[in-house]
């Protein structure tokens, strides 16, 4: 029995190894005093961890988003649990209680159903209720006034313009949206003349279709539009990039639109100015893409404008396509703004001829991702540093806290006075939109150039 | 069995090496740490959180220094970044607040915040929601610097995402010494009654500035006309402010007024007080005018002047302002597009010769400056003589920028009179 007495040793004993082992460090941690952060840290997890659950979480969401199909069809499918008896407006004020989330498809279909058995109440309520968001300028329960439309007929369009006129824009819009699914002119053709007034019947067309839509159909069009409203149809019309203008033109003639009408259309069919851009900018990537040295030629006969980075035009992806990566390098830290600067020189062919646009484009781009280690750079470099530093600044005034450019520049007795004008608004702005934190930055300035400027100049000039 | 007391011995050692290592702290840096990355586990997510206001911050930190030191690069460093950002708020959202927006890196993770609808947004307003006014004390009291006005931003957006509506209200009094950074009308929108009589306080704190109030006033007023569906007494009523009436007719007409036709638009407006009809027939010209932003003949217009000739209502606007009325009436898009001829019969058919004037000189400025001068000379030539074709080319002088169509327009005019009054020197362009 003497055994018996080992048993509270032993307790005891695995105790004290439980008490030493919760107070001793792993050999290889930290000094003795970090302790105190690593013992709570036990949960704290590590940067892999992290990015792992991210990863994990996020494929598992990814698969939620549903398409349009896949939603319709929960409408569709809540829009079949209804009964008669289900008192559906209430359902909808009780599905749309807190106004800044979407509303479910068991409340859209209850608003479908609103729709169908007291349409008036129902718009009534689209157009006051608490859903309606003005400044997005749409509205969440459209696509059920387009079903309800479509099911009972474009018809009943101009029957609620008539009692609810400020429901307009969204009946109209809602009216455009079944339209544009069916892909049948004719049936725009006719909601169309079911519109009484000019105007509705230009912008059911406008919202609706494209020349595409309306080819072939444009004579029952002319029928519907007085003189002036045919000007601003075809004026609006929504072109192809590869139309044939003329035959369109032809068909315009022939459905009898007036000669102001085809002028319009004309100009109307004018490429843009952004389309021809865009095709110049796609024949100079060609050829950069075959002969890079092209890319500094080009810039570098233009004529300069002062210290300004070069526009990542055509070409810039095929001559530095690692821009992108050592701009995030040097906000990372890991690439100095020097460093970044010999790296385009590197990379662009020819650098040399226009070597200032790419020490400004180094300069500006790493501005924003270090602001301080780049003035040092430049000041080191260039006598005229505070030149570029100006530029950057009227390019970042209001992109940047304004605190940054206080510590960049307010240890300085003299600065140049574009550069403090240019503080002096970015400060400004500052101040209106929340005086007292511009207060506090303001009364940690140092005696210097920019505080001066900042300074309320009450005794000067009698104010 | 030779040797038990070895074996025990050493069955001995062994239990209490186990319990010796089992009851050590876990080496944060070794690869056998359990991921209990807690996005499921609310309790030790509470814990780490308050935890995390202590020395969170260091730890998170210096997670984003290993990242940014790491070979992650493109968009595996981008996703970590992201991953870190959303687990920092998670876990410590005050230090990771104090971090991302202090005013000297801040910019760093500007494009990170960007978006309102990105993961790392989602992320800070759902943390923010979670505990509304301790979030809002910390941004209140923070040293955030001139980044206070965009965490007031995403406070009060977050705030109304997660429904938690009655906090921002709550918070208005205090918001109000903030200026614009706190801006109070993204409530206005979808606000009932109740919330909008708040509102509507709060717009008479003498510390808000001018500015501010203005605007404030007007997503009030937008709101305020919607509740009142439209019914004249329940918006005027109990509103003495004069800026604050003002406000309301200007959202009543835009709203109640503007998408009707125009003899019924004109029709409603008789049911206002008296002393707002002046204001609110002026607006009303710019509500239908711009309803009819199509309407390229001017025939809207014609109909329009000829309404209030009907109903006496020219008595009520003064002459020096006949001019800005008529000139909102005018359609606003393509305003190149129109048939001139058909703009000089409709126009022409004006009966006051005063108005008619005006029309027609200000179609023709507004036709000349959007179109093409060549276009312009072609379509001239197509029009009936006449002291109205007169009338409209001194118009389009007006808006004409080429000095070479300036000379040859100028002297189609016919009407020596009118031709004296016509400008003689062509426009500078402004734009």
């Amino acid at each position: 029995m003497r055994w018996f007495l080992f048993v509270p040793l032993l307790v005891a004993s695995h105790a004290f190894a439980l008490w030493w082992g919760s107070h001793s460090p792993w050999p290889d941690a930290s000094p003795v005093l970090e302790v105190k952060v690593v013992a709570p840290a036990q949960q704290e997890p590590t940067l892999r961890a992290i990015v792992d659950a991210h990863r994990a979480t996020r494929s598992a969401k990814s698969k939620e988003p549903e398409d349009d199909e896949a939603r319709e069809a929960r409408i569709q499918a809540a829009r079949d649990r209804i009964r008669p008896e289900d008192d559906v407006a209430a359902m909808v004020l009780a599905g749309s209680r807190n106004p800044d989330i979407e509303p479910s498809p068991e409340t859209l279909a209850a608003y479908g159903v609103w729709l169908d058995r007291d349409p008036m109440a129902a718009l009534e309520w689209m157009e006051d209720g608490p859903i309606q968001d003005p400044n997005l300028g749409y509205y969440r329960f459209q696509g059920e006034v387009g079903r309800h439309l479509g099911r009972e007929g474009m018809s009943k369009l101009q029957q609620y313009l008539d009692v609810i006129p400020k429901a307009r824009r969204s009946l109209l819009f809602a009216a455009a949206d079944p339209l544009r699914e069916r892909k049948d002119a004719g049936l725009t053709v006719k909601a169309v003349a079911g519109l009484a007034s000019q105007e509705d019947r230009l912008r059911l067309l406008a919202i609706t279709g494209d020349e595409n839509q309306f080819r072939n159909h444009l004579g029952e069009i002319r029928g519907l539009l007085e003189k002036s409203a045919s000007i601003s149809f075809l004026a609006m019309l929504r072109l192809d990039k590869g139309t044939d203008v003329s035959a369109l033109m032809e068909e315009a003639r022939e459905a009898g639109f007036p000669p102001g009408a085809l002028a319009a259309l004309e100009e109307n069919a004018l490429p843009e100015e952004y389309e021809a851009r865009k095709a110049a900018t796609k024949s100079t990537e060609t050829s950069i893409s075959q002969s890079p040295r092209l890319f500094a030629e080009g810039i570098a006969t233009e004529a300069t404008k002062g210290f300004q980075p070069l526009d990542r035009r055509a070409g810039w992806g095929i001559v530095v396509p690692d821009y992108e990566e050592w701009r995030i390098d040097v906000a990372r830290g890991v690439l100095d703004p020097a460093g970044f600067h010999d790296k385009l020189m590197q990379a662009i062919p020819g650098s040399g001829s226009i070597g200032e646009p790419v020490l400004a484009t180094a300069a500006f781009a790493s501005f924003k991702a270090d602001p301080v280690k780049t003035l040092e750079w430049l000041q080191k470099t260039r006598p005229d540093w505070l030149d570029m530093a100006t530029s950057i600044t009227s390019a970042y005034a209001y992109e940047l806290p304004p605190e940054v450019f206080a510590t960049s520049f307010g240890r300085y007795q003299e600065l140049p006075k574009p550069l403090l004008d240019r503080l002096g608004s970015s400060f400004l702005h500052f101040r209106s939109n929340d005086p007292a934190a511009y207060e506090a930055v303001f009364r940690a300035l140092p005696e210097g150039a920019l505080k001066r400027t900042l300074t309320p100049k009450e005794t000067e000039g009698g104010r | 069995m030779k040797h038990p007391s070895i074996i025990w011995g050493l069955l001995l050692a062994t239990t209490h090496l186990v319990f010796f290592l089992a009851a050590r702290p876990a080496d944060e840096a070794g690869e056998s740490v359990p991921s209990a990355t807690g996005s499921g586990d609310a309790s030790s997510a509470t814990k780490s959180r308050m935890r995390g206001e202590h020395d969170g911050q260091s730890h998170y930190s210096r997670l984003m220094r290993e990242l940014d030191a790491s070979d992650l690069k493109g968009n595996d460093y981008k996703e970590a970044c992201e991953a870190l950002l959303v687990e920092w708020m998670k876990r410590d959202l005050r230090g990771a607040m104090k971090h991302l927006f202090s005013p000297d890196q801040s910019f760093r993770y500007k494009a990170m915040f960007e978006e309102w609808d990105s993961v790392v947004t989602e992320a800070l307003a759902e943390e923010m929601a979670r505990q509304p006014l301790q979030v809002w004390d910390w941004i209140v009291s923070g040293s955030y610097g001139s980044n206070r006005s965009k965490l007031l931003n995403y406070w009060t957006w977050a705030m109304l995402r997660h429904g938690q509506r009655e906090v921002v209200l709550a918070c208005a009094p205090e918001g109000v010494k903030f200026g614009s950074a706190f801006d109070l009308s993204r409530i206005c929108p979808r606000a009932n009654s109740a919330e909008m009589e708040q509102v509507r306080r709060y717009l008479d704190d003498e510390r808000m500035s001018e500015s501010d109030r203005r605007s404030l006033a007007d997503e009030y007023a937008r709101r305020r006309v919607a509740l009142a569906g439209g019914d004249i007494s329940a918006i005027f009523d109990h509103e003495t402010d004069p800026e604050l009436r003002k406000s309301l007719l200007r959202s009543w007409v835009d709203r109640e007024i503007g998408p009707l036709e125009t003899a019924d638009a004109l029709a409603r407006l008789e049911d206002l007080p008296a002393e707002m009809f002046p204001e609110a027939l002026k607006l009303t010209a710019g509500a239908v005018g711009n309803n009819r932003s199509f309407d390229t003949g001017m025939a809207g217009v014609v109909e329009f002047l000829e309404e209030m000739e009907r109903r006496d209502l020219w008595r009520h606007i003064p002459e020096d302002q006949i001019e800005s009325l008529v000139g909102s009436l005018g359609p606003s898009a393509n305003r190149s597009a129109m048939d001139p001829g058909e703009v000089l019969e409709h126009l022409g058919s004006i009966a006051r010769e005063d108005l008619r004037k005006i029309a027609l000189t200000q179609t023709g400025r507004e036709w000349a400056r959007y179109s093409k001068p060549e276009m312009i000379l072609q379509h001239v030539e197509t029009l009936p003589s006449g002291s109205d074709r007169d009338v409209f080319l001194s118009g389009i002088l007006e808006g004409m920028f080429d000095e070479e169509v300036f000379k040859v327009l100028r002297e189609r005019i016919e009407d020596p009179e009118i031709r004296e009054k016509a400008p003689k020197k062509a426009p500078r362009e402004a734009y």
